[in-house]
């Protein structure tokens, strides 16, 4: 059950992508996504398909985790395809199954929409794949620095946001061991009424709740011993270090946008 | 966050963690899109021990959690906002209620304090879900089966997901406080 989890999805390399600066990672990520709608041919889409499948050939990273991580949107994507296809009726009739009939637009139209949803997905996972959550917490917390100045707590969300990401795997080994535990006892957590259910719940709630209280009051305790006083002045056990080959992705990902705007109809 | 305060903020992070893990046990389905789930319970909980900031800031942290570990869709930049940041902190307007809560419960009218949870709980889940059903409207429409409003669309998979795990989480809540009341206790 816990193992379709998706935190485990980050996968040690030394690749290019790997390397890249998380700061650099998520600009080229959020430009990214905005000119992903730029793209409205058959020309755009390929560039931007090639532009997409080079960092996943890049980052080194098996096709198939990729693909694994398109699994759970194949569906909608799929639904979202065949809307199109059935809904659109532009261009020329391709096929005609008694009063259906499939128009050479709405194939093109599901197509595109597809891709485009795909590309997306894509992008993101590689991202999740390539770099830690903690790096990820890093380079947001740098990128929304300037938010301080107008009184956003930046420093403080960026380290729930690590002590948030630290406990999933700790939690989520109570949880199964907790699971098992009242299963050795009789509770069944797959099946039954409504009502033993919902006690099946109970029983795995109230342990949990009880120890997560536990831990947030000793590492709050074990924080204030240390003399956690907040962002201001505090130092770094990780930088980030920005090299040359983050300046080139960037500027890449500014190339392929001035091309999709260039060559978009 | 001032040193002498932070164990809110630190019972927020966990919790938001907790959530995110609930909400991958096995879930009663209504439809493939529609699951009822009690992952809210945490983050109710630290509203109501907390108040409001933490309650707000544990929901957020929720949303910002499952787009960290790749658990969502994206259509939009302002639907993506929307879904993931606005409703899930939106749960957290739960610990408005905090003062009667807390205030039953020490004072032993626990019936009291239970009919605030309720109230509580019904508004963080409204909260949440009224931003699904916004986004289901304005984003997922054009999604909806031909000859169907969008409206009313948004209203046959948001409306059943809302009440269901309104009635779900308020159970599921009321059984802990009920058997455990220790769960709200706080030391100030």
């Amino acid at each position: 059950m816990m193992n379709s989890m998706i935190i485990g999805k980050y996968v040690p390399g030394d690749s290019v992508i790997h390397r890249m600066d998380p700061r650099a990672k998520l600009l080229v990520i959020f430009i990214y996504v905005f000119i992903v709608f730029l793209a409205n041919n058959s020309a755009t889409y390929a560039i931007l398909s090639v532009f997409t499948f080079s960092l996943v050939v890049l980052s080194r990273i098996p096709l198939s985790f990729v693909l694994k991580g398109l699994k759970p949107v194949i569906w909608i994507v799929a639904i979202t395809f065949l809307l199109h296809v059935f809904m659109t009726k532009e261009g020329d009739v391709l096929y005609q199954i008694g009063s259906f009939s499939i128009y050479e637009g709405g194939v093109k139209q599901g197509v595109f929409i597809s891709l485009r949803f795909l590309l997306l997905i894509m992008i993101t996972t590689l991202l999740t794949l390539t770099t830690t959550p903690i790096e990820v917490t890093d380079g947001v917390e740098s990128l929304l620095g300037p938010l301080k100045k107008v009184h956003v707590p930046v420093h403080e969300l960026a380290l729930m946001m690590s002590i948030s990401l630290r406990f999933i795997p700790t939690l989520m080994e109570e949880t199964e061991k907790i699971i098992k535990a009242q299963t050795a006892r009789g509770v069944d957590f797959t099946g039954g009424p409504f009502s033993e259910r919902i006690k099946a719940i109970v029983s795995l709630l109230v342990p949990l709740f009880i120890s997560s209280f536990k831990r947030a009051e000793e590492l709050a305790t074990a924080m204030e011993a240390r003399g956690y006083r907040g962002g201001e002045g505090r130092t770094k056990f990780r930088q980030l270090v920005w090299k040359w080959t983050d300046t080139a992705f960037l500027a890449a990902v500014l190339v392929l946008a001035v091309v999709l705007f260039a060559l978009r109809s | 966050m001032s040193s002498r305060r932070l164990q809110p903020w630190i019972e927020a992070a966990i919790l938001a963690a907790l959530a995110l893990i609930l909400d991958l046990l096995p879930s009663i389905r209504l439809g493939p899109w529609i699951s009822i789930s009690f992952a809210m319970v945490p983050v109710f909980l630290v509203a109501f021990r907390w108040g409001v900031k933490a309650g707000l800031l544990s929901g957020f942290l929720w949303g910002l959690l499952q787009v960290i570990t790749g658990d969502f869709y994206y259509l939009q930049m302002i639907q993506f906002i929307v879904e993931y940041f606005i409703a899930f902190a939106c749960v957290g307007l739960a610990g408005l209620f905090v003062r009667q809560i807390q205030n039953s419960f020490q004072n032993g009218q626990k019936g009291k304090g239970m009919v605030y949870i309720v109230i509580a709980i019904f508004v963080g889940s409204f909260a949440r879900y009224i931003w699904h059903y916004i986004a289901g409207i304005v984003f997922w429409g054009s999604y909806a089966p031909k000859g169907m409003s969008p409206a009313y669309y948004s209203l046959t998979v948001n409306g059943p997901a809302w009440l269901g795990s309104f009635l779900l989480c308020a159970v599921v809540i009321l059984i802990l406080v009920s058997v455990s009341p220790k769960l709200l206790q706080v030391k100030r």
